[in-house]
C-alpha cells in the first residue's frame, strides 16, 4: 500500500462566517505516526470530523486510503479506530458492555485482544461508565479504538486524563501499530505529547496548515541556549551580528544566548572574553512550536499563543 | 449490525418503558375496576349536560366516566408526552450527550442508526400500550364490564398509533436539528395545539377542523364502541411514515452536532 492514508485537498469547512478549516492540504503516509498539532480551536477536531463524515465539507475533498470521504465513508470507517476529543460514553453501561456494543457494530472483534488491551492499560471493565474516573473512561475509548486493529487510528487528544505510566504504555502501543505497518493520526495541542512518538508533525492554526516537518528536523532546527558566566562584565553587543544567534541577553558578567544551527560561531564570539562557567540547555521544541505560530501572521496572535500553548518549565524561567 | 443497534436502543429505553408501563397498567386496572360504582354517580351528575359537553367530559363513553377519561385524556396524553420526549431525544439526545461522535464513527450508516432509533421507540410504545391493555383486560376479567378485551384492544391500538405518530414527529425534528429541546418543544407544541383543535373546535361547531388533528384519528371513531377504524389508523400511519422519511432525509444531509 503506497496509497496515502489521508490526503486532503483544499478541504474547507465554514460555520457561518468562520472558516474552521480553510483550504487544508494534508498528506499522511501509510505506516507513519503523524502528529496533528495546533492550539484549541485551530480546526483539528473539525478536520477529523470531516474525515469521519460527521461534518460535511463546504468545499474541497479528502481521501482516506484513496476512498472519497463523502462517498465511501462506510468502508473508510471500517478501517478506522477513533477516539473523540471530548469522549462521552453511555453512563449506564459497564465498560464491558460498552466494548461489546461497539464490537458488535463492527461485526465482532477478538475478545482475547480486548482483554489484553485492558490489561496493558490497566482498565477496569466491570463497573458502569458513569462511575469511572475520566482516565478510565479514556481507556475504554482507547480499547474501543484499538480492538479491531484498524489500518488507521485517529486519536483526538487521546492523553486526556491518563496518568504518566499509562501514557507510556499508550505510546508503546502506538509504536507497535506503526511497526505493524498501520497508520496513526494523533491530534494534540501540546508538542510534548506527540514528539516522542510522531515521525512527522503538521501544525495547524486558524484552520490552515502552517508547516509539516519531520520531528527530528524540528529538533535540529530547535532554538538552543547557552548561558555564559564571565570573569569580568562584557559589552552588551558581544553577540551582535553573530551568525545563528537569535537573542542575547547580557547583564554584567552573565550572558544568555539563544541560537540555532552551529554552536561554533557562538563559541567563537563568546571566547573573546574569559569564560568562568558555561551552561547549556536542551533544545526546546515548544519554542519552535511557538515560533511557527508567531511567524504566520499579525496582531491577534499574541493572545492565542500565550493562552493556549502550555509553557514548559524552562519557558517560564526564561520569561521571568 | 442493525440488531446490535436495536438491542442497544431497547436496553437504553428499558427503565423508562418499564416505569411508564407499570404506572399506566395499574392506572388502567383501577380505573376499570372502579368505573362500575363511580359510573352511576357520574351519569347522574352529567345527565342534563349538552351532548358536546358530555363528550368533552367523557361520561357518554362505554365503561363510564373513568374509562372514558382514561382513553380520551389520561392514557393518550401520558403516552403522547412520553412519545414526544423519547422521540425528541432518540437521535438528538446522543448529540446532546456527545455519544453521537463515537456512534457515528462506527461502520453503520446514518439511516440504520435512525431506523434503529425508530424501532426502539416503536417497541417501547408497544410495550407500554400492551401493559396498559393488560391492566384493563385483567380488571375486565376480574370485575366484569360492558367492555370486551377486543374493544379495549381496539382503543388501545388507536392510542398506540397516536403515540407512534407523535414519536415520529419528535424524532424527525430531532433528526433534522440535532437539538432535543427544540424537538420536544416543536413536537409538544404540535401535540397540544392538535389536542385543543380536536377537543375544542367541535364545541364551537367547527367539527370539520378537528379532522386536521391527529387526535381526531385516535379518538373520533370511538374505537371503544366500534372497534378499529382502519382508515383512521391509516392516516396516523401515513403521518408517522412521512415524519420518518423527513427524519431520514434531513439526518443524512446535515452536520452532526455531538
Amino acid at each position: 500500500m503506497d496509497e496515502a492514508a489521508i490526503r486532503t485537498s483544499a478541504l474547507t469547512k465554514c460555520f457561518g462566517d468562520l472558516a474552521a478549516v480553510d483550504g487544508l492540504d494534508l498528506e499522511v503516509n501509510t505506516g507513519e505516526i503523524f502528529g496533528f498539532l495546533g492550539p484549541n480551536g485551530a480546526g483539528k477536531s473539525t478536520t477529523i470530523r470531516l474525515l469521519l463524515d460527521q461534518l460535511r465539507p463546504t468545499s474541497g475533498r479528502a481521501l482516506v486510503f484513496g476512498l472519497d470521504i463523502r462517498e465511501r465513508s462506510l468502508e473508510i470507517r471500517q478501517q478506522i479506530g477513533y477516539v473523540p476529543g471530548d469522549l462521552s460514553l453511555y453512563p449506564k453501561l459497564t465498560g464491558r458492555q460498552t466494548i461489546d456494543y461497539f464490537a458488535g457494530l463492527r461485526g465482532g472483534v477478538d475478545m482475547a485482544y480486548v482483554d489484553e488491551l485492558a490489561e496493558r492499560l490497566q482498565a477496569d471493565l466491570t463497573r458502569k461508565v458513569g462511575e469511572y474516573s475520566s482516565g478510565n473512561r479514556q481507556k475504554i475509548g482507547l480499547i474501543q479504538a484499538f480492538m479491531h486493529k484498524p489500518a488507521l487510528l485517529i486519536l483526538d487528544e487521546p492523553n486526556a486524563g491518563l496518568d504518566p505510566l499509562v501514557q507510556q504504555t499508550f505510546q508503546e502501543m502506538l509504536r507497535e501499530v506503526r511497526a505493524d505497518g498501520r497508520t496513526v493520526f494523533l491530534s494534540s495541542h501540546t508538542l510534548s505529547e506527540v514528539e516522542r512518538v510522531a515521525d512527522r508533525v503538521g501544525i495547524i492554526r486558524h484552520g490552515r496548515l502552517v508547516v509539516v516537518e519531520r520531528v527530528d528536523e524540528l529538533k535540529r532546527k530547535a532554538i538552543r541556549r547557552l548561558d555564559f558566566e564571565y570573569a569580568e562584565p562584557v559589552p552588551a553587543d558581544l553577540f551582535a551580528g553573530v551568525e545563528g544567534v537569535r537573542a542575547a541577553d547580557i547583564h554584567g558578567v552573565l550572558a544568555e544566548v539563544s541560537y540555532e544551527g552551529s554552536v561554533n560561531t557562538v563559541l567563537h564570539a563568546a571566547m573573546t572574553h574569559e569564560v568562568v562557567n558555561l551552561h547549556s540547555r536542551d533544545a526546546d521544541l515548544e519554542e519552535i512550536f511557538l515560533a511557527y505560530y508567531r511567524d504566520t501572521d499579525g496582531s491577534d496572535d499574541q493572545q492565542v499563543d500565550t493562552t493556549t500553548i502550555p509553557l514548559t518549565g524552562k519557558e517560564k524561567n526564561r520569561v521571568r | 449490525m442493525s440488531a446490535e443497534l436495536l438491542t442497544h436502543e431497547v436496553r437504553q429505553r428499558r427503565t423508562g418503558t418499564l416505569a411508564l408501563s407499570l404506572v399506566l397498567g395499574a392506572f388502567a386496572f383501577f380505573a376499570l375496576a372502579m368505573s362500575g360504582s363511580l359510573g352511576q354517580t357520574l351519569s347522574d351528575l352529567t345527565k342534563d349536560m349538552p351532548e358536546g359537553l358530555k363528550a368533552f367530559v367523557g361520561s357518554n363513553v362505554p365503561g363510564g366516566y373513568l374509562v372514558g377519561e382514561t382513553f380520551t385524556l389520561i392514557a393518550p396524553i401520558t403516552l403522547v408526552a412520553y412519545a414526544v420526549i423519547a422521540g425528541a431525544s432518540a437521535v438528538a439526545g446522543e448529540e446532546r450527550d456527545g455519544t453521537m461522535s463515537m456512534l457515528s464513527a462506527q461502520p453503520v450508516t446514518r439511516t440504520r442508526v435512525l431506523l434503529a432509533k425508530a424501532g426502539g421507540l416503536a417497541l417501547s410504545l408497544l410495550g407500554v400500550t400492551t401493559v396498559f391493555w393488560a391492566g384493563l383486560a385483567l380488571a375486565d376479567l376480574t370485575y366484569g364490564s360492558e367492555l370486551t378485551a377486543g374493544r379495549l384492544a381496539a382503543a388501545t391500538i388507536h392510542l398506540l398509533f397516536l403515540g407512534l405518530a407523535f414519536a415520529a414527529i419528535a424524532l424527525a425534528v430531532g433528526a433534522a436539528t440535532g437539538r432535543p429541546e427544540i424537538a420536544s418543544a416543536v413536537a409538544g407544541g404540535i401535540a397540544i395545539t392538535a389536542y385543543l383543535t380536536n377537543a375544542m373546535l367541535p364545541l364551537a361547531g367547527l367539527d370539520r377542523w378537528a379532522e386536521l388533528s391527529p387526535w381526531y384519528y385516535a379518538l373520533a371513531s370511538d374505537p371503544l364502541r366500534h372497534g378499529i377504524d382502519l382508515a383512521h389508523l391509516g392516516v396516523l400511519t401515513g403521518l408517522g411514515a412521512i415524519a420518518l422519511v423527513i427524519a431520514v432525509i434531513t439526518f443524512r444531509r446535515r452536520d452532526l452536532l455531538g
